[in-house]
């Protein structure tokens, strides 16, 4: 915890200095510059289709009276020589954090993995209509919010196909239920592991004999989207297992092959190997036996 | 009987169908007196009717695949075959309030209901989802043909501790039915700035679920626990051993009965717009009421069987405590001209609010706690450069008590593995971003650092009951590590995007064999609009990650408080590679013609060695013996296809087409040939997924839709060929507007 304040004040002492020094930002310009519905006059569509809430178009497309005094002008001017059009810009997510900043999901979205990715808040929120307006017959049961995050993340959405899979397709869970679309690595309070026991409360314990990877990580030994192994293992036992397991003769051997005294060297019969959760099957953890076995 | 069942529900919902056709019919010129006077009330109702059809599997109650993931059951319950009806909504008024109800069926709904104005809103959802997943396991459990036993063990002369591996003993009724049901529901208030003044928040929410059903377990009892009186020896038997030792390995049906409750807290606040906070609190209690499963009985279940001693009789299988966990979580976050500052801390403690019989005469009570704290900060240097640091530190401290003596036999000290006490993470790092650069490209560069601390008990006691050492172990204390990373992306010509993310790890230590020492991962990505109707996108991921840091070490430990002495080192290693490509093409030559389609392919080749002991690990003298190789490399291969047609105003069709192939070898070094040529153990992955849907929508009038799809899936695999199957579905519904 030392070298966590130590850093800290590094990084405090080195960046924030400057930025105090700096000008404030300049706010959303322009807001009470538009009046009536001059806006309407021209996007009758956009203006049915807004959400009650964001009636004031300028408090969003923060350029729009530049937009409007443009086109006013180009009216007005006869011939050629019309001055240059100005597009009214969407709103970045500046422009919407500037209201919905005002919970602790969004608070942080500055250094959110969506908005280092460049991903802006109109990239999924469509304020005017749907960004999922239907859905293939497929997807029916996962739902739009799933469909929007495939429309990206199509890698991870193929996954949802393989033999063990969270029942994303078939309506069971959601990619929100899991990942928080506003945050990050870097702001979340959870470890984790409580990512995952959030709803697998069964395997979180205490446990009186604790597996290391899953004081760890679920991740180490699970794939949360979809793998072609059994219960969303990465690795297909026994593999997964035996990278950190060596099995004992004297107690997983059999000595039809060259049995010894020491029990090395022992065959090994798939019935051990095969399935090492068939007999260690308080894999996550048991409240009375050091051996996982129940 | 179930036929005739069916056919009175078919009649009864042909009966709504038609009630709601007529409804609609009549309601359509209120709808359009109703538009023209500009109601801000609007909705949709669709009744459907579905006919499904499962074939293949293992027949009886147990589930094949296809039922297993979102299974349906039809009125009658029957699980196979049969119709069932369900109803969608939807209801908004302006957009003050909403609901929606989506039905698949009784096992798979869901709802959602919202509403407010700008001082305060309301949430609340449910969920509910029936699984069979449990099912696949037991379809394969011990004993089975595709995870067969291996008599051969029991004829080792003078070995008699993995006997029990010739013979799996299953407890559990006769043709069961393993499923799980999750009912999900949650409620929230929210009181917004206009009430409570500029940047303040408060919410409220209830949220929770129930879970029921059952699952197959296993146990592996100690080797005299279970004798049996009745059953003939096996050909081999030992006479010491045969009325005992292929007793011990044994599987039974678990209740479950699960319920998790939670309360949560959520309040921000601008203080004279200074800076932001926000305060997250929950209290969540977690009980699971279902009947332990007790050594006893086992007894109970299988005829013949008897225990000894008694007092093992009490031995709860696989316990699961009733705990609480509290959280508290503060963040301040603040923007300072083009400096952004987040700071956070969060605390948890988790406590075990029940026992079990033999933890308590233990003297075992369960407690962990956690703490995080993050600070971040970003500044804009110019419109074209930015900085970005970061610092996080996680803490996981187990409270829980230590056991005086032994949790099962108090006299001897139990042979733990290793205790984790205490893990402590610090992970920092800092990064530069370039903007406006050639080829309307952008740069972020960084590096980061990742530095764990583990506080890990290792129990060497007494020579009679050694525990482990560390030296026996692959697992460690201290993780050190550093990343640096790229990520460009750019539009290097009209309609183009491109990204790519390449990745390096370097640890100088590592503590786990599945963290990497070495490591480079790549993204790439390209997006093109070929026209406005065409668009292509592609990616390809890859990932090596490589560990060799970890070695296991014969160890000669002779008794308590005496230094181990070590001799043969033996590096184990891990070699896990990851490559994933995909291309897609969405085409849509007109506004009623839309066609997509996408081609994916992932393959995973991971490699490690396979270790032998002569003896268990927390025993005096160990010598490890590698084996070989434990290698897994599995391909999966994805078609997509998807077609929208509308040939008229009133006519809308669709289909789609899904193949997901996987394939691959997942063989351990000697399994092949230890296994006795009479058992046909498959060291392979194969299986194939077929789905292909049509749906059409038409239009009867401007508040009136009939709809229907036809849905047929093929599962087939050929390591488990128990899951096999098909299914065929066919819905018809009406959507009536208002």
């Amino acid at each position: 915890m030392r070298r966590f304040f130590v850093l800290l004040a590094a990084l405090l002492c080195g960046v924030v200095s400057p930025a105090l020094a700096a000008q404030p930002a300049a706010g959303i310009s322009g807001v009470a510059s538009i009046k009536g519905n001059q806006c309407v006059e021209c996007h009758e569509t956009e203006a049915t289709t807004s959400h009650s809430f964001h009636s004031q178009c300028n408090a969003c497309h923060i350029n729009a009276v530049e937009h409007l005094q443009s086109h006013e002008a180009r009216e007005k001017t006869k011939g050629p020589n019309k001055p240059p059009k100005v597009v009214a810009t969407k709103p970045d997510s500046k422009e919407c954090l500037s209201c919905h900043k005002n919970d602790s999901k969004r608070m942080n979205f500055a250094f959110s993995d969506h908005h280092k990715a460049g991903v802006q808040c109109r990239d999924c929120h469509g304020n005017h209509s749907p960004k999922i307006k239907s859905l293939t017959a497929g997807m029916t049961k996962a739902g739009k919010e799933a469909a929007l995050c495939a429309s990206c993340h199509k890698d991870v959405m193929v996954k949802f196909n393989m033999r063990s899979h969270h029942p994303l397709r078939e309506g069971g869970v959601t990619c929100v239920n899991c990942h928080d679309q506003h945050g990050g690595k870097q702001t979340t309070l959870a470890s984790k592991t409580s990512q995952c026991t959030q709803c697998h409360q069964n395997v979180r314990g205490p446990h009186a004999f604790d597996h290391a990877p899953v004081v760890e990580d679920c991740t180490t030994c699970h794939n949360g989207h979809g793998t072609p192994n059994k219960k969303l293992l990465a690795l297909a036992e026994p593999a997964l297992c035996l990278q950190c397991h060596s099995v004992a003769g004297n107690r997983h051997g059999q000595s039809t092959g060259t049995s010894n005294a020491t029990g090395n060297g022992l065959v090994i019969s798939a019935t051990a190997l095969r399935n090492c959760s068939s007999c260690h099957n308080a894999i996550h953890g048991s409240g009375i036996d050091q051996h996982l076995r129940f | 009987m179930k036929t005739n069942q069916s056919n009175k529900y078919f009649i009864a919902c042909l009966t709504v169908l038609a009630a709601a056709i007529s409804q609609a019919y009549a309601a359509d010129e209120d709808v359009f007196a109703a538009g023209e006077r500009g109601p801000s009330v609007a909705g949709e109702v669709t009744p459907k009717l579905i006919y499904f059809d499962y074939s293949g599997g293992p027949g009886g109650d147990s589930l094949q695949y296809l039922q297993a993931f979102g299974g349906e059951r039809g009125w009658d319950g029957d699980a196979d075959s049969g119709f069932y009806a369900d109803l969608d909504f939807n209801l908004s008024v302006g957009d003050y309030f909403s609901m929606e109800r989506q039905g698949f069926g009784r096992d798979s709904h869901r709802g959602s209901i919202r509403g407010g104005n700008e001082s305060a809103g309301f949430s609340g959802y449910y969920s509910h989802y029936r699984s069979g997943s449990h099912s696949l396991d037991y379809l394969n459990r011990p004993g089975t043909e595709n995870n067969p036993v291996d008599p051969a063990y029991f004829t080792a002369p003078g070995h008699t501790n993995s006997g029990f591996l010739s013979r799996f003993n299953d407890d559990s009724p006769a043709n069961p039915n393993y499923h799980t049901e999750r009912t999900k529901y949650g409620v929230a208030v929210k009181f917004k700035p206009n009430l409570l003044g500029k940047g303040s928040t408060l919410s409220v929410a209830v949220d929770g679920y129930e879970r029921d059903g059952n699952k197959f377990a296993t146990f592996v009892a100690g080797n005299g626990d279970f004798t049996d009186s009745l059953t003939a020896a096996l050909t081999g038997d030992p006479a010491t051993t045969g009325v005992r030792t292929p007793q011990r390995w044994r599987g039974y049906q678990k209740p479950i009965d699960e319920n998790m409750g939670r309360f949560s807290l959520n309040f921000t606040a601008a203080p004279k717009g200074m800076f932001q906070f926000a305060y997250d609190g929950s209290i969540e209690k977690f009980r699971s009421d279902a009947a332990t499963f007790l050594m006893e009985d086992v007894s109970r279940l299988s005829n013949g069987v008897t225990m000894t001693p008694a007092e093992i009789g009490a031995w709860p299988m696989h316990f699961v405590p009733d705990t609480t966990l509290k959280t508290n979580n503060f963040r301040l976050s603040k923007t300072i001209g083009n400096t952004a500052l987040a700071a956070g801390y969060g605390m948890s403690q988790l406590e075990q609010d029940e026992v079990s019989v033999v933890q308590a005469d233990a003297g075992f009570s369960g407690k962990i706690s956690t703490d995080n704290a993050f600070f971040n900060i970003n500044h804009r240097l110019s419109s074209g450069v930015g900085l970005e640091g970061y610092v996080k530190y996680f803490q996981r401290d187990n409270q829980s008590t230590e056991a005086p003596a032994g949790i099962l036999d108090q006299d001897v000290r139990d042979e733990w593995g290793v205790r984790v006490n205490k893990l402590e993470t610090l992970d920092y790092g800092v990064a530069a971003s370039f903007r406006g650069l050639p080829a309307r490209s952008s740069v972020t560069a960084g590096w980061r650092h990742l530095d764990t601390d583990r506080d890990l008990q290792w129990n060497y006691l007494t020579a009679a009951n050694i525990g482990q050492w560390p030296t026996t172990s692959v697992y460690s204390d201290d993780t050190r590590s550093d990343e640096l990373y790229l990520k460009w992306s750019a539009r290097p010509v009209k309609n183009m995007t491109v990204r790519l993310a390449p990745s390096w790890v370097r640890a100088n230590k590592t503590a786990l064999v599945s963290e990497a020492e070495d490591a480079f991962n790549l993204k790439a990505a390209l997006g093109y609009a070929l026209s406005n109707q065409t668009h292509l996108n592609a990616y390809y991921n890859y990932k090596d990650k490589k560990n060799g840091d970890q070695s296991f070490i014969d160890t000669n430990k002779s008794g308590a408080g005496v230094e181990p002495t070590t001799t043969i080192e033996y590096e184990q290693k891990a070699d896990d590679t990851f490559h994933a490509a995909g291309l897609s093409l969405n085409y849509a030559p007109s506004e009623w013609v839309n066609l997509s389609g996408s081609l994916d392919w992932s393959q995973n080749d991971f490699e490690t060695y396979f270790f032998g002991t002569n003896v268990r690990r927390f025993e005096t003298n160990i010598v490890f013996d590698p084996r070989g190789a434990s290698a897994y490399k599995v391909d999966t291969l994805s078609l997509s296809l998807n077609a929208d047609y509308q040939p008229t105003d009133q006519l809308k069709l669709s289909a789609s087409y899904t193949l997901s192939d996987t394939s691959g070898d997942i063989k351990t070094a000697s399994t092949a040939t230890a296994v006795p040529t009479t058992y046909a153990v498959n060291d392979k992955i194969d299986n194939l997924l077929h789905s292909l849907a049509f749906g059409a929508d038409y239009a009867l009038k401007n508040n009136l839709t009939l709809k229907g799809a036809y849905i047929y899936d093929r599962y087939r695999d050929k390591a488990f060929s128990n899951l096999d199957g098909d299914r065929h579905s066919l819905m018809l519904g009406v959507a009536v507007r208002f």
